[in-house]
């Protein structure tokens, strides 16, 4: 008796990054990315029946190859996932210790990788990986006072004096 | 603009990553390395990428998960951080001014500010305070505010004239004083919310209650009829129960439904009359003591559609 082989393998998607390098991804895995699943959409590239091999790829101008295999490697460790109610989200309560064990990892970067990976999750817009990259960054910036949130983040503080004690007033309300 | 990249040959498959993530996680940073080093090795300090350049969107998602006195402080990190604050995008469930505890405003335990609730408890007269919320309102949407309060302040006069400036979904004051609560204050509330509730904390006769007219009450509840008020639920205590009937009186004649009951309570005090009014998808409904004349609840709704209504009557 032989089991009936399924041939169809699953649908792959290639992608470019701005340093020109092509991922292959899962089409099931790459969905997760609203910017790029409405483009494969909207190309109709599901109907398609061509092999990946002679399949256009979609450029992302905005993102580089390092970064893009991390945002690759974060949708398929999230596949499974269930799909986000947006609704739903905005009526979550607003929490930063929520954060997966396995994001939480996989965030503890240097702050030039976690930022260019928030850009690109804003890019390719993936909610949930830019809500648990801004819970990171919010982390940072809790119970610092202004100057150890610039020198955190290498900020130079552009306020002239003037605008600062401005500011400082407004602030008198919330802060010693 | 896709086929402009169709002929890039270089392909990299990426292996099964998802199988064993920690090593591969290691490989990724390591394949990131050279961006990091190379922010880290120029001097110029506005060259990479963070809070001071982020895109608006993304400092919002940001700030969304902060307590409001982190947020605030974000302010006086930098031109950037302070701009995109300021602009309008934040969202709390509950803004809570509580009366009770004198203790200076910023102590953690006079004000807590967190992400989902703010809450205020204070007696102090300081101005400032009042002003600290004209700005937080400024930007921030409230879907409830609660007041609760007995004195005559002049700040809490004006924290309440703060609050019925900002839009919000549900106002509940759970008292206040006669001579701060006028037809002016409740129109201007009526004006901004679709939930108002005034509610007179029972501390035992005698009880002060808000001082409001037969005028000031009608134009409230024709302005609902009309639509021409986001208002859609109102409760207010009145302390002349006279008011009620005067405004019955008011009616157009023939075109409205009366029903009348009793409740009986446990306790005589609790005994109450209750008039219901129909008036189209108004109703109208007078909630009076029977016992003590202590005036009673004045209820005004509006409802979606006629099903709620004939579903409220038959109730």
């Amino acid at each position: 008796f032989l089991f009936p082989i399924k041939m169809t393998s699953p649908r792959m998607i290639k992608l470019t990054s701005n340093d020109d390098k092509t991922f292959e991804v899962e089409r099931d895995v790459i969905k997760q990315s609203v910017t790029v699943n409405t483009l494969i959409t909207d190309l109709n590239m599901d109907d398609e029946d061509v092999s990946v091999e002679n399949q256009m790829a979609i450029p992302l101008p905005n993102v580089d190859a390092a970064t893009l295999e991390m945002v690759i490697t974060w949708c398929k460790q999230h596949r499974e996932d269930p799909p986000r109610n947006e609704e739903e989200e905005e009526k979550k309560e607003k929490r930063t210790d929520d954060i997966p064990e396995w994001d939480k990892t996989f965030l503890d970067v240097e702050q030039s990788v976690l930022f260019a990976l928030i850009l690109a999750a804003n890019y390719m817009d993936i909610k949930g990986l830019l809500d648990n990259c801004c819970k990171t960054v919010a982390n940072m910036i809790k119970g610092k006072t202004p100057d150890e949130i610039r020198k955190h983040f290498n900020i130079k503080n552009d306020f002239t004096p003037e605008e600062e004690e401005q500011i400082r007033k407004e602030n008198a309300w919330c802060e010693d | 603009f896709v086929s402009q990249f169709q002929e890039d040959t270089s392909v990299i498959r990426i292996p099964g990553y998802s199988e064993e993530n920690s090593d591969e996680r290691e490989e990724d940073s390591e394949g990131t390395e050279d961006d990091s080093d190379d922010s880290e090795d120029t001097e110029e300090v506005l060259s990479h990428t963070s809070l001071h350049n982020l895109p608006k969107v993304v400092l919002w998602n940001i700030y969304s998960y902060l307590p409001i006195e982190d947020r605030m402080r974000t302010r006086r990190v930098c031109k950037h951080t302070a701009e995109v604050e300021s602009e309008d995008n934040y969202k709390v469930d509950e803004l809570s001014i509580l009366e009770g505890i004198p203790r200076r405003l910023r102590n953690y335990e006079d004000i807590e500010l967190d992400v989902q609730k703010i809450i205020i408890r204070s007696r102090t007269r300081r101005d400032k305070y009042s002003e600290g919320l004209r700005r937080i309102m400024h930007n921030t949407k409230f879907k409830t505010i609660k007041v609760s309060f007995q004195s005559n302040t002049p700040l809490f006069h004006s924290l309440l004239n703060i609050i019925s400036e900002f839009e919000t979904e549900n106002i509940m004051l759970d008292y206040v004083h006669r001579h701060v609560f006028t037809d002016e204050l409740l129109w201007k509330l009526s004006c901004n919310a679709a939930n108002v509730d005034i509610d007179p904390i029972d501390y035992g006769s005698p009880m002060p209650l808000p001082s409001l007219t037969i005028e000031g009450l009608w134009r409230i509840y024709h302005a609902m009829k009309e639509d021409s008020i986001p208002l859609k639920d109102l409760t207010v205590y009145i302390s002349d129960s006279a008011i009620c009937y005067q405004l019955a009186d008011k009616l157009p004649e023939g075109q409205f439904e009366e029903f009348k009951y009793f409740e009986r309570g446990h306790i005589p005090a609790a005994n109450l009359s209750q008039i219901h009014f129909f008036e189209g998808r108004m109703r109208m409904i007078f909630n009076e003591r029977i016992y003590k004349d202590e005036g009673g609840s004045l209820k005004f709704t509006k409802f979606k559609n006629d099903e709620d209504v004939e579903k409220e009557k038959k109730d």
